[in-house]
């Protein structure tokens, strides 16, 4: 009877221990994971997935964004991927937007993606100051790039500075030297 | 008496090194699966103080 009941608490830790690696595999591995690569100038960043499920300190029920400086003319080249680490396949509609103050500037990509399981789809776009309007010398401007696919929708604000050009110097005229 | 250090000193590091490996290699844990774990964590050191109890340490 003590042999059985000692090796109850050595089965029960065992369980544990079990319980523990299926959190691990179903909790922290299975699912749809994106992850966002943003290149501005020679820079690269990084959005892993583990930033929109950390929260980083955004309070309870407030959206959680991503905030990129950039100079105005510099283009963003967006890498955009999504992890399938299921048994089935997964199918979503992506699309990214360009947004200022709650309204839609215009699209930037909109595609149906099939992703098979344990694969991955790689989608790129590029943001270009062209297509915005220019801020006034001196100030910055923001905009949000809205990235949609099922049921989850990131955010990440771009601040586009604007110093203002540089004044064209005089072009400078030789005087005739006098005879 | 120098016999359980060196046990408790391997206890340690073995947790050590299963809390080290899990934060290299599970990133996308969620709140609700934290606290499950750390439920997990306490009943398993719980239950397995519990057996070498009984086993006579």
């Amino acid at each position: 009877m003590t042999t059985k009941r000692k090796n109850l608490f050595l089965y029960l830790a065992l369980v544990c221990f079990i319980g523990l690696i299926v959190i691990f595999i179903i909790d922290g591995y299975l699912g749809i994971y994106d992850t966002t690569y943003i290149t501005v100038g020679e820079q690269e960043q990084i959005i892993e997935p583990d930033y929109w499920l950390a929260g980083h300190g955004a309070p309870a029920g407030f959206e959680l964004d991503y905030y990129i400086p950039a100079q105005w003319g510099q283009k963003l080249f967006f890498r955009y991927e999504i992890d399938n680490h299921r048994f089935a396949s997964y199918s979503t509609l992506v699309q990214a937007s360009v947004w200022q103050e709650n309204e839609k500037v215009f699209d930037l990509f909109s595609e149906q993606e099939s992703i098979g399981s344990f694969d991955k789809a790689t989608m790129e776009w590029t943001l270009s100051t062209e297509d915005l309007e220019q801020p006034v010398p001196g100030t910055s401007s923001q905009y949000t790039i809205k990235i949609i696919y099922g049921e989850v929708a990131r955010k990440i604000v771009v601040d586009f500075y604007y110093p203002g050009e540089y004044p064209v110097p005089p072009e400078v005229v030789p005087v005739p030297t006098p005879e | 008496m120098r016999t359980y250090i060196l046990y408790g000193f391997g206890i340690l590091l073995c947790i050590a090194g299963i809390g080290y490996l899990a934060s290299e290699y599970v990133n996308y844990i969620s709140e609700p699966g934290k606290l499950v774990c750390l439920i997990l964590i306490v009943g398993m050191l719980g239950f397995l103080g519990k057996y070498f109890e009984k086993i006579g340490w």
